[in-house]
Order: C-alpha cells, then sequence, then structure tokens
C-alpha cells in the first residue's frame, strides 16, 4: 500500500486549503499581533509604575520576549479543526471517512500539518529577525543548542497539541451544543499552556503544579528554552516529559476515539 | 455467490420526545420519556452479482438505514449480512475498497479546492494505478460532460455539476459495488437523464452491482428490472417493478372523452370515477370488466376519443405503502 502517497497529498491539501481564503490567511497572521500589542503596551506600564528592574524574575526585556514569542507560538500551534471535526459527527459528514480504507485521525493530523506548513515557515522567518534583534540588544543569548532544542519542541508543542484538541473533539459525540465548549477550553487550555503570560505570575505553587501537566509544554516550556529561562539540564528532561505527555495524549485520542465511535456507530449520524 | 446476503436485518434507535412549549421544556430537563424507534424490522434479501435493484420506499421508511449498515456506518441492532465476502461493519480496508456509497444530499467533496483535487486524494486513498486513474478520469468525465470544470473549485459548481463529480469521485476505484441513495435529487431533467444513463452504462461496461433509492420513479424504471419496496422498516415487496400492478387484481384505467357534456352520476356504475368533468373521464376498473364496460360506454355516450391504459406504477406503489401487510407480498 502506497500511504506516503496518500499523505503526501492530503498535506498538499492542507496548504493549498489555507491558502485559498488569502484574506483569511493573512488576517490570521495579523491577528497575532494584537494581542502582543496589548500585552505590551501593559507590560510596559506596569514596569514603569513598579520602579522594580525584574518582575515574577522577569526583567523588562525578558518579559517582552516573551510575550511576543508565546504570542507566535500559539498562534502557530493553534488548532482551528475543532468546529470542521464537531460539525462532521453531528451533520454525519464523518461518515465519507468512515467507508474509505483511511484512518481519520492520520487524515486529520497530517492535513492540520499542511494547513500548518505555511504559517510555520512564516513563524520561523519572523523568529529569526525577533532573534536577532534580541540579541542585538542583549536580552537574549543565542545558544545554538538552545535553537536546535527550541526547534524540536515547537513540533512536540504542535504534534501535542494537535492531540489534547482532538481528545476535546471526542466530547462532540455526547454534547448537542458545542461551539461554546471550544471556546473555554481552547482560552483555558491557552492560559494553562502559558500562552497569554508566563505561568511565574499565577504563583510558585500552580507552576509546580502545572508541571504535572501536559500543558505547559506546549507554549511555556519551547519559549523558556529558546530564552534561556530554563536551565540547561531542565532542557533534557523537559524533552522526554514533552515526548512522555505525547504518547499518552496519543493513547488517550485513540481510546476516547474509538469508545465514541463505537457510540456513534450504534445510534447513526 | 450471491453479492450482497441479507437476513433479519434489524436496527432500532432510542429518541427522545419533547411536546411543545416551554413548561415541557422545563419537564424535558429533568425527566425525559425515551422511545424506541424501529428504523428497520428483520429485512432479509439476496442480491446477486451485475444486478441493479431499486430499494423503493416512502421518506422515513428506513432505506438510508439500511444502506448505513451494508456500508459499513452503523452496527445492526441485530442480524446478519454478507457483503462481498464481509461483515460490513467490520470495516475491512479489503471490504472498503470495493464499493462507493454516494449520497444525494451530502457532500463528499473538498468544498474549497477543485474537483479534481478530491479525485486525485481518492486515487491515493484507493491506491489507483496511475495509468487506470487518467484513462478512467478522461472517460467518467467525458461521459459525464464536465472536463472543462474538473478545475473549478467545487463550491461554485451547480447542484447537477457537484453530482456529477460526486459520481466521478466515487468511481474512479472501479468499485464492484455501488450504493446510490437519491443520486437524483433536486436535479433538472437533462442532469437527472445524464445520471441515468452514466449509471446504466456503468452497470453494463464494468457489470457493478447497484443498489439505488430514489423517490423518482423514472430511475428506478430505467436502470432496475427489480425492486424491493420497503416500509416503516419492513419489506413489502422483491420481484419486478412492472408485476407491481398485478398485485392489485390488474386494474385498468379507461379515459373518455366526450362531444356533449357528461352527467357524472351516468358514469358512476362502470367504475370507480377517478376525475371527471363535463366533456372528460378517468374510469378505473377490474381488467376483467374491461369488455363489458368499453361497450357499454360506447354504446351509451357520445364518444369522440377513448384510450385504455394500466394503472400508473406510482399508484400501485402508493397503494403498497398504505397496504403495510409484512412480508404479504415478497415474492
Amino acid at each position: 500500500m502506497n500511504r506516503h502517497r496518500l499523505y503526501m497529498a492530503v498535506f498538499s491539501m492542507g496548504i493549498q486549503h489555507s491558502m485559498e481564503y488569502r484574506f483569511h490567511f493573512f488576517l490570521g497572521l495579523l491577528g497575532a499581533a494584537f494581542p502582543i500589542l496589548v500585552q505590551y503596551f501593559i507590560w510596559t506600564a506596569v514596569y514603569q509604575h513598579s520602579g522594580q528592574t525584574a518582575l515574577f524574575s522577569y526583567s523588562y526585556g525578558q518579559i517582552i520576549l516573551y510575550t511576543i514569542l508565546a504570542g507566535l507560538v500559539s498562534k502557530l500551534i493553534a488548532t482551528q479543526f475543532e468546529h470542521q471535526i464537531a460539525d462532521d459527527i453531528k451533520n454525519g459528514g464523518l461518515n465519507k471517512y468512515l467507508i474509505k480504507p483511511m484512518s481519520y485521525f492520520g487524515y486529520r493530523l497530517v492535513s492540520f500539518f499542511g494547513q500548518k506548513a505555511i504559517y510555520y515557515g512564516i513563524t520561523a522567518l519572523l523568529l529569526i529577525a525577533i532573534i536577532w534583534l534580541a540579541s542585538a540588544r542583549d536580552v537574549l543569548d543565542v545558544q545554538a543548542v538552545r535553537l536546535i532544542l527550541f526547534a524540536f519542541t515547537l513540533w512536540g508543542a504542535l504534534l501535542l497539541n494537535f492531540l489534547i484538541a482532538y481528545c476535546i473533539c471526542a466530547s462532540a459525540f455526547y454534547l448537542q451544543e458545542i461551539s461554546y465548549f471550544f471556546v473555554i477550553t481552547s482560552l483555558l487550555v491557552n492560559i494553562l499552556s502559558g500562552g497569554m503570560f508566563p505561568l511565574e505570575i499565577f504563583g510558585e505553587s500552580v507552576v509546580k503544579a502545572l508541571q504535572y501537566t501536559p500543558f505547559p509544554y506546549t507554549i511555556y516550556f519551547p519559549v523558556n528554552v529558546l530564552s534561556g529561562k530554563t536551565e540547561a539540564a531542565a532542557m533534557y528532561q523537559g524533552l522526554l516529559i514533552q515526548c512522555g505527555w505525547i504518547l499518552v495524549f496519543f493513547w488517550l485520542s485513540r481510546l476516547t476515539w474509538r469508545v465514541s465511535m463505537k457510540k456513534y456507530s450504534a445510534v447513526g449520524g | 455467490m450471491d453479492f450482497i446476503r441479507v437476513r433479519e436485518l434489524h436496527k432500532s434507535f432510542v429518541y427522545y420526545r419533547k411536546e411543545a412549549g416551554l413548561k415541557n421544556s422545563l419537564k424535558n430537563l429533568f425527566a425525559r420519556k425515551s422511545l424506541v424507534k424501529e428504523a428497520v424490522k428483520s429485512v432479509s434479501f439476496d442480491i446477486g452479482p451485475g444486478e441493479c435493484v431499486g430499494f423503493l420506499g416512502p421518506n422515513g421508511a428506513g432505506k438510508t438505514t439500511t444502506l448505513k449498515m451494508l456500508s459499513g456506518i452503523l452496527y445492526p441492532t441485530s442480524g446478519e449480512a454478507d457483503v462481498l465476502g464481509y461483515v460490513p461493519w467490520e470495516r475491512k480496508n479489503e471490504f472498503k475498497r470495493q464499493f462507493s456509497i454516494v449520497m444525494g444530499q451530502k457532500n463528499q467533496l473538498w468544498w474549497d479546492l477543485p474537483a479534481s483535487e478530491s479525485i486525485y486524494l481518492n486515487k491515493c486513498i484507493y491506491d489507483v494505478e496511475d495509468d487506470l486513474y487518467r484513462r478512467s478520469l478522461a472517460e467518467l468525465s467525458e461521459m459525464l460532460d464536465v472536463q472543462e470544470l474538473l478545475n473549478v473549485q467545487v463550491r461554485r459548481l451547480s447542484l447537477g455539476e457537484r453530482m456529477k463529480m460526486e459520481l466521478i469521485a466515487a468511481l474512479i476505484h472501479r468499485p464492484r459495488l455501488l450504493y446510490l441513495d437519491e443520486p437524483t435529487i433536486g436535479l433538472d431533467f437533462p442532469s437527472q437523464k445524464k445520471v441515468r444513463e452514466f449509471l446504466k452504462y456503468y452497470n453494463e461496461q464494468f457489470g457493478a452491482t447497484i443498489l439505488l433509492t430514489s423517490h423518482y420513479m423514472k430511475d428506478v424504471e430505467d436502470l432496475c428490472k427489480r425492486t424491493i419496496i420497503i416500509n416503516k422498516g419492513s419489506l413489502l415487496y422483491d420481484g419486478d417493478l412492472h408485476k407491481i400492478n398485478d398485485l392489485f387484481g390488474e386494474q385498468k384505467i379507461i379515459k373518455l372523452r366526450f362531444s356533449e357534456p357528461v352527467a357524472e352520476q351516468r358514469l358512476a356504475k362502470f367504475g370507480k370515477i377517478v376525475s371527471s368533468d363535463d366533456y372528460y373521464a378517468v374510469l378505473e376498473l377490474p381488467k376483467y370488466r374491461l369488455k363489458e364496460v368499453s361497450r357499454a360506454v360506447l354504446d351509451s355516450f357520445p364518444i369522440v376519443d377513448w384510450t385504455i391504459e394500466d394503472m400508473p406504477i406510482e399508484e400501485s406503489i402508493s397503494m403498497l405503502y398504505r397496504k403495510e401487510l409484512v412480508g404479504e407480498f415478497v415474492g
């Protein structure tokens, strides 16, 4: 069987799909800039009025760098297929995948990577510019090993976030009206992942507790690997934990979908 | 060997009923009354290779549910089915490679991309060889006359054009078995005709087995020698479409045109009056009275024109739907 060719086709269709609505595509890029700008002004005001050089162990330059990087990463790993999947489940669109000799999971995953491909390229260019600017201003100490690890953790983050979202999507098998549920869960996941601001803001105990959840490994961890906040030893440990979570969620997503699919086949779509 | 073998297939759904009004909504919030709907009740039939079978029944009769079970989308509540040597709901890939299902009301193509992309994706899904793919695509698109439209986004196509693309996408891997659920719904007459001719060709050329549901009698008359009729989940009839009339004692229709007005009361004794105005009347009567009535009518009325016809098949089928006699007419 030539699965390689199939997934190449799905990947390429994902790319084409992301470019089909050009205006939407550029608006998506622009959309990443607004929250970053808002946060930039807030942090600037906070640091000016506090009179301290470091808050929550972040200097002004570091917090701005964190905000920009976290904004970019959360935009990069954002999944937008929840509504499509919920729609497939509710209106029987899933049927067309069930009758074909292919896996829905594989299809969604590859199509997701395809839809992200161009965005990944653009983000990479932006990151190069930001890293260069930050190092020129002495906010960032660029190390080759951190750059490489960052690239790895970013792929891991993309995969982990996909798997988390895919698990959450299975709830569409049980809930009738799902749209607001997705808004809430994605916002919550983003905050817990450190997509809005560094997790230190919640206090030390919360940071500790969150270390035992998968969320920091999607945004907080990759960003800190790059910025140098994470110590060298912790980087490798974190990478391992990220891989662990990916495996757990891979298994969990297969399980939830297998159970839900049984129900779907029993009651109809 | 039979291609499709269905035995005592049964499917029931649980659903909730809510009376109108806010009060009942509140009541439902706490205690919902669950009801069971028997969508398909012990349906059995066999279909041989190369057969083209029409699957008829009023809305909600259980046609789509049956097709969904036979394609493996739904598990039955009980009963057995053997399709191409597989149990459909086990969803084996080898089984999936050999059939296709086209639903007139559901879109299987990528909405935002040209149909050619979806067709190419299907080529990859079903592992169709390049050479065969190119030949099939050229042949199918030429027959349906849509070569020019292959590279237009699906969302910009008309309903008829989209349906033709659906058919190409469904047939690109040359399935041996094709389920069609109302493939001509909402299409204009030329498109309906085109789709029918195309399906007939596909059935004859490749010896493909087709199971077709439709509400357009013409679809079934043109394509299928054999018809299976179900209503309320139960099998009512299985046999030749044109023999359905025989079930009702071979009723005949006489149409009369008069040169002078004829009162309706005067016609009543000759048969059931289907319709009449002063100069025109349609009578329904059993075949054995045909000779006697014809003679009498010709003698007693100022006839200018008259015809004798069979009962329209739609009429017989509607009568069959109303009968609801389980298994009575299964031949």
